[in-house]
């Protein structure tokens, strides 16, 4: 039913809120946690990279040094061949004084004996050189850790070509001890660093968070001004960021369409209540008058037949309500199957003969059409039109119930009549349950002000669609249009 | 033929009883539940009429305990609710018809009847009544000697009056019968369409037979 239907969405409202209040930081929560993980990543990227350049700066400059140093080994060597004493001289050169380097140097011949090596080398770096590389490839080093926790970077090489027969190994060993040391501490500092920026990206998403999401909160205040009393309050013109002037406009909207409702079902309780009101009033006035003096038995007979009368509207009134409010909970029962609508119409049109025939209206039926749908709620749907027809066609006039396929393989059932049409200013409303153009007129007939609201009802159940056009001049002209049975 | 109807609203149970013993019924009442169990199983009807909800035993325990017992016996369900499942479940249980609330006393009577009758089914090949005749294997009216004229329509709407003389007809009853148009249209085309009948059937004759019970529907019978 509209009023329940009504109820539950203010409901909704209302728990929407509170589900707010309970948990309110969902979404900034998220934003930090994103906020804080891109900071991280890319702090983690910077201080990976930077590492990288410093260590691999400092080590250029040493796999500089000890290549220069073999290639310097290696013309002794050659200038000198089996002079040790100047071999000597050369190894030790960088080991003195002020220029003292921490390096060792050692020279192998091919028989594997040592012909010369830096003082103490054996003694501080008992390792095992990596196998030495051809002279003319670029020098690779090995880093290793001594018994005495210095770091060595080691490396080897051949002083001639392959071929040639008297070659030597020349090991050579740089102490890099120092350079770690600073790069350790570098290391220390920059993980500080680290921790420190992502404590501090922590504490500043959190606050740009909660400063972006800040219009959220005045929208959902925004929000709670609405309520049943007031209506009319509307948000969007407030001014609100982009993301927010849609939802705001949205939610404009659909206070819109819950006011028009809202009036709607204002205006179907007067209407309910006074419809209920004129056969209540008229059986209950005629039995009062009728029991204040003696009256003969025909004249209490007269009362009794017309408030029984009165009873029948009433009935016929609240199987028209019941069947529009099952109709609106979706729960009425569709016997869908395939029709012959011709057949359907014919019967529509045998129903009405009686009627057509004394009032000099002619009702015919043109088109051949298979339908699915419940056939009695088609029949009960054009016969409404057709009802509502017959009230507006004057002595002389015609109906038409056409039918034909559309290109979809669906059906429409047409209803159009010559009669007197419905003024602009009705259409709008004609669906509404007790909207009736003319009221006295209608009433007359036999007219509840339901018809219309039923066909739209049943056009629903069918997922169908109803469209009437209406003109003074030519008349109406109604359209059922019902879809086929796949969209069902 | 004896009916048993089980019925909380009391006015609604003094009606029934009344309209029920008027039209040759022989009628016992109950107004509460395990009251109308107790006696439906215990005593021989021809005919029940059951309200759904009624205090102590509801209507569908009634049905369904008589059932299980082995108990035959019609049941006509009135209830206030007609929702499609409601319907079914009474059907289901056994209910042999269901009729909604509020409902002509005349339907009651006619589907009383009915269901009264179900047990002889033997349809008549002509009805007579007064001076008239329909023959309803020939489609032919006559009155006296006179035959009438009657279109498909005004034959099924005269000869359902026929087959039911004396019986109340209501418009929605006409209306399914003769056009099977089960809903009530808010027109007036039953009453057009006996109006029409009676000129062919009644107005040329002394004798009317087709009467209007005003608020209600139509009748034919002599005088």
């Amino acid at each position: 039913m509209g009023l329940g239907t009504y109820c539950v969405s203010l409901n909704q409202n209302l728990s929407i809120r509170k589900r707010i209040v309970s948990r309110p930081h969902s979404i900034r929560t998220r934003l930090m946690a994103l906020y804080v993980a891109s900071a991280t990543a890319m702090f983690a990227l910077g201080v990976v990279f930077l590492q990288w350049s410093l260590a691999s700066s400092l080590q250029d400059e040493d796999v500089d040094f000890l290549s220069q140093k073999i290639r310097t080994i290696g013309l002794v060597l050659v200038r000198h061949p089996g002079n040790t004493s100047a071999l000597h001289e050369e190894i030790e050169w960088d080991r003195r004084g002020l220029q003292y380097t921490p390096y060792f140097a050692r020279v192998v011949n091919t028989n594997g004996q040592t012909e010369t090596e830096s003082a103490g080398m054996r003694a501080h770096l008992s390792v095992t050189f990596p196998p030495p590389q051809p002279i003319n490839s670029s020098l690779r080093v090995t880093k290793v850790q001594t018994t005495d926790h210095h770091w060595y970077l080691l490396a080897s090489r051949w002083d001639r070509g392959s071929g040639t027969a008297d070659r030597h190994v020349i090991d050579v060993a740089l102490d890099v001890s120092h350079e770690e040391a600073i790069s350790d501490s570098y290391r220390r500092k920059v993980a500080l660093m680290f921790l420190f920026g992502i404590l501090a990206s922590a504490v500043v998403s959190s606050w740009v968070a909660r400063r972006s999401l800040a219009p959220i909160a005045d929208i959902t205040e925004a929000t709670c001004q609405v309520n049943i009393s007031r209506l009319g309050v509307r948000i969007a013109a407030a001014g609100w960021p982009q993301e927010l002037d849609d939802l705001a406009r949205a939610f404009d909207t659909m206070l819109d369409r819950l006011e028009d409702s809202f009036q709607r079902l204002a205006q179907f309780s007067a209407d309910i209540a006074h419809e209920l009101r004129t056969p209540v009033g008229n059986a209950r006035g005629e039995a009062e008058i009728a029991l204040t003096q003696q009256r003969t038995p025909d004249e209490y007979r007269h009362v009794i037949e017309s408030s029984l009368e009165e009873y029948e509207r009433l009935s016929q009134m609240i199987d028209g309500l019941l069947f529009l409010a099952r109709a609106e909970s979706s729960n009425l029962s569709l016997r869908s199957e395939l029709l012959d609508a011709r057949f359907q119409m014919s019967a529509v049109q045998e129903y009405f003969a009686p009627v057509t025939d004394e009032q000099g209206v002619s009702l015919s039926v043109e088109g051949e059409a298979n339908i699915t749908a419940d056939s009695m709620l088609l029949r009960r749907a054009v016969s409404n039109l057709v009802a509502n027809s017959l009230n507006n066609t004057p002595c002389g006039g015609v109906i038409f119930i056409l039918l034909s396929v559309t290109s979809d393989g669906g059906c429409t059932v047409v209803v159009a009549d010559s009669g007197t049409g419905i003024e602009p200013k009705h259409l709008a409303r004609v669906f509404d349950r007790f909207y009736q153009c003319d009221p006295a007129r209608s009433r007359e007939c036999g007219g509840s002000g339901l018809g219309l609201s039923i066909v739209r009802s049943i056009m629903d159940a069918h997922n169908g669609t109803v469209c009437l056009e209406s003109d003074l001049v030519t008349g109406t002209r109604v359209t059922l249009y019902f879809p086929p049975p796949a969209a069902h | 033929m004896a009916i048993l109807i089980v019925e909380d609203e009391l006015k609604t149970l003094s009606y029934l009883r009344q309209g029920l013993l008027e039209n040759g019924f022989d009628v016992q009442i109950a107004h509460r539940g395990d009251e109308g169990l107790r006696l439906a199983l215990s005593q021989p009807y021809d005919l029940i009429i059951l309200d759904v909800m009624i205090p102590a035993v509801n209507g569908w325990t009634i049905l369904a305990e008589m059932r299980r017992q082995g108990i035959a016996t019609s049941v006509l369900f009135l209830t206030a609710r007609d929702t499609v499942d409601d319907r079914v479940k009474g059907l289901e249980l056994g209910a042999d018809d269901y009729l909604v609330k509020p409902f002509a006393f005349a339907e009651l009577l006619a589907r009383v009847r009915t269901l009264l009758r179900r047990s002889s089914p033997a349809s008549p090949e002509r009805v007579q009544v007064a001076d008239l005749t329909i023959d309803l294997i020939r489609h032919r009216v006559c009155r006296g000697d006179k035959e009438i004229d009657l279109t498909n329509k005004e034959f099924l709407l005269l000869s359902l009056l026929a087959r039911r003389t004396g019986e109340v007809l209501t418009r929605p009853m006409i209306a399914k019968d003769v056009w099977d148009m089960d809903f009530d249209s808010g027109t007036n085309n039953v009453d057009v369409a006996v109006r029409r009948l009676r000129r062919k059937v009644d107005d040329p004759f002394t004798v009317k037979l087709i009467h209007t019970v005003h608020g209600t529907g139509y009748v034919l019978r002599v005088a």
